[in-house]
């Protein structure tokens, strides 16, 4: 046998001891999908170390049969030696943190590869060198165990950096600490920032990178106090998503009292003696008064302010958790998020989309409705935490009046942009929590379809549950369609509610094909029915509290309406099952 | 009515208010976003009752609501040991309601219709 041949049976089962060395370390990233920060250029690397691994090793058994045939020996077969690793991550809920156990496997499997490479790359050289063939395979081999070699010890300070720090990280924000600063869109704008350079925020609050709120977050952690006494009286810095949720509500309420403080002393001018002169002024041209304009302004913003500060003084009185002003902005149509207890603490947090509101002062009801959720889901809750938002975050489309069948109403366009920024927020939300926890958004009539399109853009991570109530659809024709299963997917729907009926923008999701689970919300007189759900006391009500604390055997079934109104149990025996 | 539901119940339990349930909920809101109507309720912890009678004084309690004429809405979790019993008080219109909390805890509700400041709730 030719000396090629023998050194082709040599390396045979080294490669194939060795091809795989660097897959376990590739199905843990996988499978922890740890996105964000550094994780993905980390990732990449790995992968591609990987593939020239496999490729290397082939590589160099066809110079060794090729060699093998040039020496007059038949050419041995060269073996397939590629193997897979799963493309597709599993779902998963949004707030979950990272498993420092399957990281310590990660440095483990990485520590392995580096020794063992390392070894079949020095025997590989010295094979091919013997036979004066290409010596670049066993050069791939070296690399990618130096590679591994290199990157273990860095992940593991950072891992114990991490476990020292005490505190429960977000998966998303640990990408950041344990895969290192690979640069994302805002790096450079929060550094400004960060330094004094106060119009970075304005881009900063119009990126819409899914990684962002996470860097937010950990930046946030990094600063020194007195950077950060500053930042919160910078105006607009509260939308910031990933902020934690107490610093989101000082400097928001910061905002108000600035504004409030600003309009009043507007105000004061606007009623003084040179408004009237400028009044009569205009009035004399035939023109329409600026100052009366002006002041109806004013006085609008100031009535808006009165209602803002009006929902959060029940904050923390008579058994109401803290109010948390997580968004505040009084332009457009105004930005508005507020919650009833902390989002980064609570056990379960519910967010409410809301729909169709011309005026800012209309959300008086739909912060209302979020208080009344929390009373409801806490009530139901035991020992668990909630926090309840309202999120009044997108520009609604301008209608006259409220949607009607066979009306022409907005098309989608408005939700897709609405589900742009919902996205964003529960990306904030899910990067600024102290502990595992559950999240469920709730979407009322047009809200609805704003959270199937946040959906859409976030497969599997925007929330464990989605309850959908006077939905005209939510842009898809099955619920599995939205990242979750169906059986976490809820429809309520009051039968005489037009809206829901409407099954507008995609299937209507109380069809039965649609998949969803279906939740009874008992029955209003048709021009209450599309905003009944919330009734204090009602059946609706408590259904919605026992689906956002997952109590979901305790439902209540409304009786038939056929049934005689006056319900005598002994007629009926059979319905009051039970254990006595 | 709730402490004659309460009369109706055997073992009785201790009533405790549940705090927040005394701040009257908005259910209207005029043009620039201050509440006009509310209703007025009230909701209490059962105390002092043991677990596993849940089922038998959620019964009761449906049973008595049908007795004195008022008309049963809902009622769900019996089967699996989460019993809950939602009814609408006849004439006055009130929504009444028992309901199963996580920890094995039951609360007694009562709302009354949306009223304007002025008006007194019917009974």
């Amino acid at each position: 046998m030719s000396e090629a041949s023998e050194a082709f049976r040599r390396v045979l089962p080294l490669a194939a001891e060795h091809h795989a060395d660097l897959d376990t370390a590739a199905r843990l990233m996988i499978a922890h999908a740890w996105v964000g920060g550094g994780a993905p250029h980390f990732a990449a690397s790995l992968a591609t170390h990987r593939g020239s691994l496999q490729s290397a090793l082939a590589l160099a058994l066809s110079s060794l049969s090729q060699a093998a045939a040039r020496q007059g020996a038949q050419p041995p077969a060269v073996p397939h030696l590629v193997t897979q690793v799963p493309a597709a991550p599993p779902t998963h809920g949004p707030f979950r943190g990272i498993d420092t156990r399957a990281m310590s496997a990660l440095i483990a499997a990485l520590d392995a590869a580096a020794n063992r490479l390392a070894a079949t790359g020095h025997h590989l050289r010295a094979e091919l060198a013997a036979l004066s063939l290409p010596l670049s395979p066993a050069w791939t081999v070296l690399r990618a165990a130096e590679w591994s070699a290199t990157q273990s010890p860095d992940l593991r300070r950072r891992l114990s950096r991490i476990r020292r720090s005490g505190r429960w990280i977000p998966a998303g924000v640990a990408a950041y600490e344990l895969f290192g600063a690979h640069a994302v869109p805002g790096d450079a704008l929060l550094s400004r920032l960060a330094a004094g350079d106060e119009a970075c925020l304005a881009q900063l609050l119009a990126l819409r990178d899914a990684a962002l709120p996470a860097r937010v977050n950990a930046w946030w952690h990094r600063l020194q106090p007195a950077i950060r006494r500053h930042l919160v009286t910078v105006r607009g810095f509260g939308s910031l998503n990933g902020l934690p949720a107490t610093v989101r509500d000082e400097a928001n309420r910061h905002q108000l009292g600035t504004e409030k403080a600003r309009l009043t002393a507007e105000l004061a001018l606007l009623y003084g003696p040179a408004a009237l002169a400028s009044i009569t002024a205009d009035l004399r041209l035939l023109a329409v008064p600026a100052a009366l304009t002006n002041q109806d302004r004013t006085v609008r913003l100031l009535k808006n302010i009165a209602m803002v500060e009006r929902a959060l003084s029940l904050g923390g009185v008579s058994g109401h958790p803290p109010a948390y002003l997580l968004s505040f902005d009084l332009t457009g149509t105004g930005r508005l998020a507020i919650s009833w207890g902390d989002p980064d603490k609570a056990d379960i947090t519910v967010t409410y989309v809301p729909g169709l509101n011309t005026r800012l002062s209309a959300f008086a009801g739909d912060i209302d409705r979020a208080r009344v959720l929390w009373q409801q889901a806490q009530a139901t809750a035991g020992s668990r935490t909630i926090a309840s938002i309202a999120w009044l975050g997108y520009d609604p489309p301008q209608l006259a009046g409220t949607l009607t069948p066979g009306a022409s109403v907005a098309g989608d366009a408005p939700a897709q942009r609405g589900g742009a920024e919902l996205a964003a927020f529960t990306d904030g939300l899910t990067a600024a929590r102290t502990s595992p926890g559950r999240h469920v958004i709730l979407g009322h009539s047009y809200g609805s379809l704003v959270t199937g399109k946040a959906a859409l853009l976030r497969p599997g991570r925007l929330a464990d549950e989605l309850i959908f109530v006077g939905s005209p659809g939510v842009g898809v024709d099955r619920a599995t369609d939205l990242g979750l299963p169906g059986d976490h997917v809820w429809v309520g729907e009051d039968r005489n509610d037009p809206v829901a009926m409407l099954g507008r923008f995609g299937r209507d999701p109380g069809d039965a094909d649609f998949g969803a689970r279906h939740f009874p919300v008992g029955r209003s007189l048709m021009q209450e029915a599309h905003s009944a759900y919330w009734a204090a006391n009602s059946v609706s009500l408590t259904n919605l509290g026992l689906i956002a604390t997952g109590h979901y055997e305790a439902l209540q079934e409304p009786m038939s309406v056929n049934s005689p109104q006056l319900l005598m149990p002994e007629a009926a025996p059979d319905i009051f099952e039970g254990k006595g | 009515m709730i402490k004659d539901t309460v009369q109706a119940m055997d073992p009785k339990p201790r009533l405790e208010l549940i705090p927040h349930s005394l701040v009257s909920n908005p259910c209207a809101f005029d043009h620039d976003g201050i509440p006009i109507r509310f209703t007025i309720n009230r909701k209490y912890w059962l105390r002092d009752l043991p677990k596993e009678r849940n089922i038998s004084i959620a019964q009761q309690v449906a049973t008595h609501w049908s007795r004195v004429g008022h008309a049963i809405v809902s009622q769900g979790g019996f089967k699996e040991g989460k019993p809950g019993v939602h009814a609408r008080s006849i004439p006055d219109g009130f929504l009444i309601a028992l309901s199963w909390t996580a920890g094995d805890n039951l609360y007694l509700a009562a709302t009354s219709p949306c009223l304007a400041p002025h008006e007194t709730p019917p009974s």
